[in-house]
Order: structure tokens, then C-alpha cells, then sequence
């Protein structure tokens, strides 16, 4: 897991609302989970 | 379907984590129809960001490509497609970079404190083993 390059990303949800990982990782411990796909 | 099953297994228990004062976020592949079906079908309360360049997914190291596709028809994976089936989880269309396997991390304060990168398409981490790190 390379932390650092992954906090200077942003993503798009669901719901089309974006999000920097850096700020979301900031907020509280976080269970960050990848999913393999959508299906 | 197991990506299915994760995150159901997640929503299950999302009280208990929010409890302990943490969140969840989940990473996707696939586009926005894929994931706004993905949260609506499995009444998902935490965000699910879309990685559709796949940065994030590198980012985190997780594993994928042709080998993953090899297993599926491992002894492993079929036993947890049984158990998907069982919990009442089905295949959906697949989405984008279906070879493309899931992982689950803690991170607090800036560092990881707990990983499991899944080995195949039905490996997750356990649920008891996530909540313990977040204890």
C-alpha cells in the first residue's frame, strides 16, 4: 500500500459527489475496502 | 457476487464499526450506472468511490491479472461461491477489470494497521479480524 499516493487521489461516488482520500483518511480510523467489481 | 457478499458482510456490521469510531469506504471498479445500481440493490450506507483508472487500486497494491482468473475454478473458490449462494448473493453483470481482485485496509493516523489483500475471487478478510483491528 503506497499511503501517500493514495491520499493525493480524488474519486467521483456513486452518487457523483467527489472525494480526495486524503481528507477521508484525515476524518477517522477507515475501513477502506476494494471491492473486486460491481457484479 | 463476492464483492457482493463483502460489502453485504460490511453492512451487517456497519453499526459496530461506526461505533468504534471509524468508517468505511469502499473503491470500486466499474463506472457510476454500475456503482449507483451496485449501492441501491445492497442498501450500502457508506460512500463507494469509483476507481475507473484503476490509480487507486495500484495505489494499494492489489492483486489481479490472469492469475486470478486461473483460480476461479479452484477448490477455494468454489466453496466460497457456495457460500455466497447460500447467503443469497448472485452474479451480476460483470464490470470493468473483472480479474482485478478486492483488499481490505484499517488505516489511523496516517499509517495501515491492518491488510489482507485477497488471493482469490472469494478471499476476504474476516470480518472478526477487521473489527478486532479497529478495537
Amino acid at each position: 500500500m503506497d499511503l501517500p499516493a493514495l491520499a493525493a487521489l480524488e474519486l467521483d461516488d456513486a452518487h457523483g459527489a467527489t472525494h480526495r482520500f486524503a481528507d477521508l483518511l484525515a476524518e477517522r480510523t477507515t475501513v477502506l475496502v476494494f471491492l473486486r467489481h460491481f457484479g | 457476487m463476492f464483492c457482493r457478499e463483502h460489502a453485504a458482510q460490511l453492512r451487517d456490521r456497519y453499526n459496530e464499526i461506526t461505533a468504534l469510531d471509524a468508517q468505511v469506504v469502499a473503491v470500486g471498479t466499474g463506472n457510476p450506472m454500475y456503482a449507483a445500481a451496485f449501492v441501491a440493490d445492497e442498501r450500502i450506507p457508506f460512500p463507494v468511490l469509483i476507481d475507473e483508472s484503476g490509480d487507486a487500486a495500484r495505489a494499494a497494491a492489489v492483486k489481479g491479472g490472469a492469475g486470478a482468473m486461473l483460480k476461479l475454478a479452484s477448490p477455494s473458490v468454489l466453496r466460497a461461491g457456495a457460500r455466497a449462494r447460500k447467503a443469497g448473493h448472485r452474479q451480476h453483470k460483470t464490470g470493468d477489470r473483472p480479474t482485478q481482485l478486492g483488499a481490505t485496509f484499517v488505516v489511523r493516523d496516517g499509517s495501515v494497521v491492518y491488510s489482507h489483500v485477497d488471493n482469490d475471487v472469494g478471499d476476504h478478510a474476516p470480518l472478526a479480524d477487521v473489527l478486532a483491528a479497529l478495537a
